[in-house]
């Protein structure tokens, strides 16, 4: 009880030394990792942990009970398989030193030492290859611990094989307590340590099948197999051996029983051998006595010392001569003589030899009639006158008495070593044995059963449970009881259980072990081969091939799922391909639904325009559009829809429909077409798709714009002469985002030769292999390298700019662009040619378009701001004057031909009005206050005022005004 | 061009905005016909006026004819450009201009 309160102490310690050393050494992995350090480190402190355990273990009769294999176990399963083969090393090698030379538990010294480096190999071993390295579960650990224990105590009965019982009982009173103790402090060190690190989870809930890996049910199948199996073939060697051993016992308990009762018979045998001699002996002397007193009475020598001589000479106790009155008449003893033979029924047994009927008489040893303490043996002769008798005392046959006594039979028989013999009589009283038995009766020894033959039975006898056979000895009234003790008649048996038992764990654990390990290698690896394969062919990679051909099963494994992927790859191009189709058709649908001549309105001379659209995918989500709505309006619109693929297509088709139905039903304004399309657009839409838009309303004969911004890409405009600038117009929200957004119209006056640039995303946003962004500024560089191009070409050069930046990269959205440029009522030539003249009817309606002739060319030429205005203000009151007075009502043609090189600007208007020279006429006095003042004649004196020369002439049917400014 | 009035009779306030020219002067011209009944003080603010041609300085003089009878008449926030029309005509000596 002591011994097993201080093994539990020690186990106790050992889990909170297991604890403190994986706090410390957590500690110190965080900080320096593993290492060749932590390995010695971690096995030294369970080697002396080992070594404490030996010189502190709890004392027994025979051997030292301790837990000091569990150390390198610790040491090797939990933390590191180095420690393990260390630890078990220390502990083994200074069991051996302990107990070869410091006397400690010297009896097991060579067992306990080959079993702690055992156990750090184990630790070592199974802490690598079965549990990974992973810390085993509480069942596991107690296995593994219990399973080294067995070893040991197979090897302590192993190097004891000459001393097998002594051996047996060392292990018998260890064995319990060490395993059991041993798999206690690996169990709850290994739960310490899973609850300190809080990986420890509670076994409880059931794992679903589908969640528990293959060598866990072979594990929980194999160990179900193999404990059945050890139960079953235990049980059989264990009742064949009791059914041996009991056997063994009755037929040595038979042979023995035989053995005492022919000696029994024998040494009857002999007494009755010695008696039959001694008769015979008593006999003759009797005769010869007879004779000798016959002689001696005749010569009258007949006397009581006649007769001691004749006693001494035949060596003989006692001689009587007897009378015919049947009185001794002579004896050797002299108190006999007179006594009378037929006073007590032993001497008057002796008279029939006066009656003449026999001459001899012999009688057994009996009390004597005349003193019945003597025993005597007595035989008779008769002689004339008488009769003779001698007797003999029993110190002659007492040899053979007592040789024949039962009691001497049994008393020293063993029967084995501990066993013994009893005798009883009929009444179960016991005659024969061992001298605290005698007497007792054989129940009162606890044996209650009778027999008519032999009976083997177990029973408590004289309170050791034992086995016997009681025997009724025939035609005795003895009754034999053979006695052995269980502890004798088993202890065969029971050395051999424990061998066997332990024997089969050690065996069955390693067919464990190696089955399970097997299934690893040989199953769960492979599958694991299959499933990485597998899982990089789900990634996408079909080109992947799974080979795994560990046995045949896993050949066609692989095989089977290399073809599945192979045919799966073959659909996935067939359906890539009709896809690809289907595509192609949508692209050419999408394409279709948009306007797409290089050269566009070729025939209008006002503007030149031109878009492209070069999409990422097959089909794409940007759209832009353009038309007349009538003789004179240009419609334009760039849009962009989130999103790329099929469902972007889908809401462009529909938005740019949509866009240019609002239109062409008579939209008001681009704002208000971009509201009722944001309106339509937000109905239904459970895409929840949007798109940018950027639309404008041309008047091309005018260049007046009117546009509206839902959220896209500024326009970048460049005015005639200039560079382009993005022109960072108010933005409303994107189309489609929100319902009930209102947008906001702007006002962008084209002039003859601006240009106008629109684009999606796809063109600021452009990346290059390093990721970078083609952005707004290389946009604006490359778009005034354009200067010069048509539209068509502006857009070919900006797509070859585009694709330089971006070079291998590839392209990500699509990229979309439109390019304008306007030229005016006049057309490109007149821009080209500023030289040129313009005619027009002198109608005060043509009076912007005269102007914007006259100032592209003055601007052109370098006028200023300033300049353009007095130029602007000049052609007016010309063209005016002109309009009201030439043709005195009616419509008639006016011409005006305008030049500006080397800064000086030279405007000549001509018409075929009636004669008029406006210069003639007076200026007016400005002077004047303002009663005074006249309304009139300003326009022709501001005209003078503010060009450099006037000057008039009536050529031919024209009256001709000539202008001329400087301008630089 | 854009007209903006502010105030009534007596008090007016015109804005001209963009381009008084021979297209335009007729709609002002209408306008004031029609505005400066009881007027005794009216103002133009010219600020976004950017042009003004002969056509524009004759409905400006009869305006100034019409409130040098029944009041006064100030041009306020002249833009340069149309200030030197006024210069080169005189009437930057005729009208009272602010800045």
């Amino acid at each position: 009880m002591i011994a097993d309160f201080q093994l539990a102490l020690v186990v106790a310690l050992s889990c909170v030394l297991s604890g403190l050393v994986w706090k410390l050494d957590e500690r110190n992995m965080a900080k320096r990792g593993d290492g060749r350090a932590r390995s010695v480190v971690i096995g030294a402190v369970f080697g002396l942990a080992a070594i404490m355990s030996t010189r502190f273990g709890v004392q027994t009769d025979l051997a030292v009970l301790n837990v000091r294999d569990s150390f390198p176990l610790i040491a090797g399963l939990i933390f590191d398989p180095w420690a393990g083969v260390i630890a078990g090393v220390i502990g083994g090698v200074d069991r051996f030193i302990a107990g070869t030379w410091l006397g400690i538990g010297s009896y097991t010294t060579l067992a306990c030492s080959i079993s702690t480096v055992f156990a750090g190999l184990v630790g070592a071993l199974l802490g690598v290859r079965v549990f990974e390295r992973k810390k085993p579960s509480p069942f596991y650990a107690f296995t593994t611990a219990a399973m080294v224990e067995v070893f040991h105590m197979l090897a302590i009965l192993l190097t004891h094989m000459d001393d097998a019982v002594r051996a047996f009982g060392v292990v018998q009173s260890i064995s319990t307590p060490m395993i059991l103790g041993n798999a206690a402090a690996l169990t709850i060190s290994s739960l310490v340590i899973s609850i300190m690190s809080g990986r420890f989870k509670r076994g409880i809930h059931r794992q679903d099948q589908s969640e528990r890996p293959i060598t866990k049910t072979f594990q929980v199948w194999l160990l179900g197999f193999i404990v059945v199996l050890f139960v079953l073939v235990f049980s059989f060697t264990f009742s064949a051996q009791t059914k041996i051993t009991m056997t063994n016992v009755q037929s040595t308990m038979k042979l023995n029983a035989d053995d005492i009762e022919s000696e029994m018979d024998s040494r009857a045998d002999q007494l009755k051998n010695a008696k039959a001699l001694l008769s015979e002996q008593a006999r003759s002397s009797s005769r010869s006595v007879a004779n000798d007193v016959t002689n001696a009475r005749s010569t009258g020598g007949l006397s009581n010392d006649f007769l001691r001589s004749l006693a001494s000479s035949y060596n003989i106790y006692e001689v009587d001569v007897i009378g015919t009155d049947g009185r001794i008449s002579y004896s050797t003893n002299d108190a006999y003589v007179g006594y009378d033979m037929a006073s007590a029924a032993q001497s008057s047994a002796f008279l029939v030899l006066l009656d003449g009927s026999t001459t001899d008489y012999l009688q057994d040893f009996q009390p004597i009639g005349y003193d019945a303490s003597i025993q005597l043996m007595y035989a008779g002769t008769a002689i004339s006158g008488g009769f003779v008798q001698v007797g003999y005392d029993s110190s002659r046959i007492s040899e053979y008495e007592s040789l024949a006594d039962v009691n001497t039979v049994v008393k020293t028989r063993r029967i084995g070593q501990n066993g013994y013999a009893l005798l009883a009589d009929k009444s179960g009283t016991v005659i024969g044995g061992t001298s605290d038995d005698l007497g007792k009766s054989l129940s009162d020894l606890g044996v209650s059963q009778t027999t008519t033959g032999d009976a083997y039975f177990p029973a408590t006898v004289g309170g050791v449970e034992s086995y016997c056979l009681l025997r009724n000895i025939a035609n005795t009234d003895y009754q034999l009881l053979l006695v052995m003790p269980n502890s004798e008649v088993f202890s065969n048996r029971d050395i051999f259980a424990y061998e066997t038992a332990f024997m089969y764990l050690l065996l069955f654990s390693i067919v464990f072990t190696v089955i399970y390990q097997l299934v690893k290698t040989v199953i769960v690896k492979n599958l694991r081969k299959v499933n990485d394969s597998l899982g990089r062919i789900t990634q996408g990679q079909l080109d992947e091939v799974v080979d795994v051909h560990a046995s045949v099963e896993f050949t066609s494994l692989s095989r089977d799922i290399n073809s599945t992927v192979a045919t799966l790859k073959l659909f996935i191009e067939q359906a890539e391909k009709r896809i690809d189709q289907e595509l192609e058709f949508a692209r050419s649908i999408q394409l279709s639904a948009i306007p797409h001549e290089t050269t566009p309105f070729a025939e209008r001379p006002e503007f030149d325009l031109s878009a492209s659209m070069h999409t990422a995918k097959e089909v794409c989500g940007d759209f832009y559009d353009y038309f007349m709505i009538d003789g004179r309006t240009l419609v334009m619109v760039m849009a962009d829809v989130s999103g790329k693929g099929i469902p972007a297509a889908l809401f462009m088709m529909k938005s740019k429909t949509l866009i240019k139905s609002l239109v062409m039903g008579g939209g008001v304004s681009p704002a208000d077409i971009l509201m009722l399309a944001n309106h339509e657009l937000c109905e239904g839409n459970d895409a929840e798709m949007f798109v940018t838009a950027w639309m404008g309303i041309l008047d091309v004969r005018s260049g007046k714009m009117t546009c509206s911004n839902a959220g896209h890409e500024y326009p970048a405009i460049r005015r005639a002469g200039g560079t382009f600038e993005l022109f960072r117009d108010r933005h409303g929200l994107v189309l489609g985002g929100m319902d009930g957004v209102t947008y906001r119209d702007y006002e962008l006056d084209l002039h003859p030769g601006d240009e106008l640039y629109l684009y999606t995303d796809g063109v600021t946003e452009a990346t290059d292999a390093s990721n970078e962004l083609y952005g707004e500024e290389r946009l604006v560089s490359a778009l005034d390298a354009t200067d010069g191009m048509k539209s068509h070409e502006v857009l070919a050069a900006m797509k070859a700019d585009i694709d330089r930046f971006v070079g291998d990269a590839p392209q990500f959205d699509d990229i979309t662009m439109m390019c304008l440029r306007f030229a005016g009522r006049d057309g490109f030539a007149a821009l080209e040619n500023p030289a040129s003249h313009l005619d027009v009817d002198a109608n005060i309606d043509e009076l912007d378009h005269v102007q914007g002739f006259v100032e592209a060319v003055a601007e052109k030429g370098g006028a200023g701001p300033k300049a353009l205005n007095q130029i602007a203000l000049v052609v007016e009151e010309v063209f005016v004057n002109i309009a009201h007075y030439a043709y005195g009502g009616e419509l008639g043609p006016c011409s005006i031909e305008c030049t500006c090189k080397d800064g000086l600007l030279v405007i000549r208007f001509a018409d075929k009005g009636i004669a008029y020279d406006p210069l003639a006429r007076e200026d007016p006095d400005i002077t004047l206050s303002a009663e005074d003042r006249q309304i009139g004649g300003l326009g022709i004196f501001l005209t003078k005022t503010l060009m450099d020369t006037a000057s008039y002439e009536r050529a031919g049917d024209e009256n001709v005004l000539t202008l001329t400014k400087g301008v630089l | 061009m854009e007209i903006v009035k502010k105030g009534s009779a007596p008090d007016l306030t015109i804005s001209v905005s963009g381009r008084l020219d021979t297209t335009t002067a007729p709609q002002l011209e209408a306008e004031l016909k029609n505005s400066l009944e009881g007027v005794t003080s009216l103002v133009f603010d010219l600020s976004d006026l950017e042009y003004i041609s002969s056509a524009g300085l004759r409905v400006l003089l009869s305006a100034q004819k019409r409130m040098s009878k029944q009041g006064t008449m100030v041009v306020r926030n002249v833009r340069e450009a149309v200030m030197d029309v006024f210069e080169v005509t005189g009437f930057s000596d005729v009208l009272t201009i602010e800045s």
